[in-house]
């Protein structure tokens, strides 16, 4: 069994971008997998020009360690803010396999090996790359999929990957598995167990000993409904923990267990911006966490931001039918957009715990938004109008100073001066109606 | 404008606005127009804290490669000249195929370093980075001899001495070409997993060192 620290580990494996390029580098070398992560990151890496780096800042020879040399070298910064924080024995575990199809799907997922006996699963879950001129078609398929969905593309591989590791016997030595995953990959970690408790894959599902959902998202109405006796059978191995408003979207999965971790409060203590943002958005990172000695994470309760839109996801899955869930997130982005290009032009600032409870109200101004959108079809004239006294009220608080007058002029300004936008969404809502109608998921 | 429940979590900024700060940020750098073609990985990253897309110079669409930038718009990490000397390789490669009336798609990686401070043609490259290897993924629709693919090999030896490349030479169905043709356009590289998708039928490794051709498998 792995600590909650290992676990969270392997999450951070998977977020390397040079994983497959190793690979297929060794690869070509005749070298067969698992390779180590210390080989891995050196077939990257030109060690002798990152040692050389080192001694010309003035290190000591006998001084220098790994770390030293992946700070010298020439891989990317987030790779090397990644590897900084990894544990001694991190380098040591193997990666038996990678699937990369992030440039296709997003979808990204390895078996880490850490002993003879043990592996991990890990998934990374990323964002798939979007045409930038398709964009509404693609909401659909894509991150959007997890709303009012059955599964997704990634959930589906996620599926397919663990067929692979099955049918090519990648698993047969171990006798325990461990599934992780931070953010979306904490979803697909998830689904990868409720997939694998399939009749037929028992050789796969039995070794599953625990299953982490690191602050992802959880699952649609639709998607309880669909895999409901599988869930049933893999919900005592499922754990979620959360500690930011990403990994409170949507339900839960009953049956699971789940808790609030704390972050650590001290990050960022000096620095006011970065700790705003860090309050509420940046604190989803795994960065934030504190584990004790026994690798164990402290445990939290729940912050203001993720309530507000932990409630407001599960009502946009609930009530809001399908074909417009797309038109009604486009809408309340465009007046999301607004409200922050507002407050960046008229250098309005918050402080700390008034941010904070904005944003949590965004969720009850974006919930107004839901049902009034729910009952038109004219998204952005009339939600806009229904809106009005909800933003205004925002905009005129002291802390704001800021009139409603002002903060409606430029709602609906700005909302004239996009005309060529509205007509492009609107040309491109149609065709994603049209797609869903082929595809036959028009009628629910 | 694209959205996700992500980015109402996160900040918001849309796709317009990431995009024009971006080919902004690559005129001010190269002093040319760019467009952006994909964008993606804002979340699943490790602090969510980036956004990834994939543009072209204006004056050359083909040539795909990778920006990124930090969500306060300030940081852009791109492989622009880097991948002006593996676009060039890519072409190279393919006319040497070609000359053999064979059709290939071509991606190809520099290992080992992340960016190029200049542009350099393969050759400075090669000169520069004497260690650095090359690695690229070959697909063909249709079966190539050994004896002709040392010849492609050869020539190539012959024309960047030197070169260090490893490469996978992949032949898959003549039917699922013109598919994953399409698939690889849009994107700057690609993965031995996107393309055991389209039904591999055989694999030769092929590596070019210290002036030697050898194929492995």
């Amino acid at each position: 069994m792995y600590t909650e620290k290992e676990l969270k580990e392997g999450t951070q494996i998977v977020y390397l971008s040079f994983l497959s390029d190793a690979a297929e580098n060794m690869r070509m070398d005749g070298i067969k997998p698992p390779f180590s992560v210390m080989d891995m990151i050196k077939s990257c890496m030109n060690v002798q020009s990152a040692f050389d780096a080192a001694i010309a800042d003035g290190m000591s020879q006998k001084d220098i360690r790994f770390k030293d040399l992946v700070k010298y070298s020439d891989l990317k910064d987030s790779d090397k803010s990644i590897i900084e924080e990894f544990s001694p024995e991190m380098f040591d575990w193997k990666i038996v396999d990678i699937q990369d199809m992030n440039s296709l799907n997003g979808f990204f997922s390895c078996c880490i090996e850490t002993s003879e006996k043990e592996a991990m699963i890990a998934f990374r879950g990323s964002e798939n790359m979007k045409e930038y001129t398709n964009m509404v078609n693609d909401w659909a398929r894509a991150d959007f999929g997890l709303l009012n969905s059955r599964s997704t593309r990634q959930q589906e591989e996620a599926e397919k990957y663990g067929e692979y590791l099955l049918e090519k016997g990648l698993i047969d030595k171990y006798d325990s598995l461990a599934i992780t995953g931070h953010s979306l990959g904490g979803n697909l970690a998830s689904h990868f167990t409720i997939a694998s408790a399939e009749s037929g894959k028992e050789k796969l599902f039995n070794k599953i000993k625990q299953s982490i959902n690191w602050d992802g998202p959880g699952v649609s109405d639709e998607y309880l409904s669909e895999h409901q006796e599988k869930i049933e059978k893999a919900a005592p191995k499922l754990t979620r923990y959360k500690w930011s408003a990403v990994g409170t979207l949507l339900f839960d999965i009953p049956g699971e267990h789940s808790e609030f971790l704390g972050i650590n409060e001290d990050l960022y203590k000096d620095d006011p911006k970065e700790r705003i943002k860090y309050k509420v958005i940046t604190r989803h990172s795994t960065k934030s966490l504190m584990f004790d000695e026994n690798g164990k994470a402290e445990r939290g309760k729940q912050d203001l931001v993720s309530k507000g839109l932990s409630s407001f996801s599960k009502a946009i899955d609930k009530f809001v039918p399908e074909h417009i869930t797309t038109e009604i997130f486009a809408a309340a982005d465009w007046i999301f957009e607004r409200i922050l290009r507002i407050k960046d032009e008229r250098n309005i600032e918050f402080n700390d715990v008034s941010w904070a409870e904005r944003f949590a109200k965004k969720g009850s101004i974006l919930g107004t938004c839901v049902n009034f959108i729910n009952k038109t079809v004219d998204v952005f004239k009339e939600g806009a109008l229904a809106l009005e006294n909800e933003i205004s009220e925002l905009f005129s608080s002291p802390q704001m100073g800021y009139t409603p007058k002002l903060a409606l002029a430029d709602v609906h300004g700005g909302m004239l001066q996009d005309y060529n936008y509205n007509r492009t969404f609107e040309r491109d809502a149609e065709k994603n109606i049209d797609w869903r109608r082929k595809n036959q998921n028009f009628e629910r | 404008m694209d959205i996700s429940i992500f980015d109402i979590v996160e900040n918001g900024v849309s796709n317009r606005d990431i995009s024009n700060a971006i080919t902004k940020m690559l005129k001010d750098k190269y002093g040319e127009e760019f467009e952006v073609k994909m964008i993606g990985n804002r979340y699943g990253t490790f602090d969510d804290n980036a956004v990834t897309t994939y543009c072209f110079p204006k004056s050359n669409e083909n040539l795909l490669f990778t920006a990124t930038m930090n969500k306060e718009q300030t940081v852009l990490e791109d492989d622009f000249y880097l991948r002006k000397v593996t676009f060039d390789l890519e072409e190279n490669i393919k006319s040497e195929f070609k000359e053999n009336n064979i059709n290939v798609i071509v991606k190809s990686k520099i290992i080992g370093l992340n960016k190029l401070e200049r542009e350099l043609t393969i050759q400075e490259f090669i000169k520069k980075y004497n260690t650095t290897n090359f690695i690229a993924h070959i697909i063909c629709s249709e079966n190539v001899s050994e004896d002709d693919l040392k010849n492609i090999y050869d020539k190539l030896e012959n024309k960047y001495k030197n070169i260090h490349l490893k490469s996978s030479v992949y032949f898959i169905d003549e039917n699922k070409f013109e598919e994953f043709s399409k698939v690889a356009n849009k994107m700057p590289s690609i993965t031995n997993s996107i393309i055991s998708e389209y039904s591999i039928k055989d694999e030769r490794i092929i590596k070019i060192f210290e002036g030697t051709v050898k194929v492995l498998k």
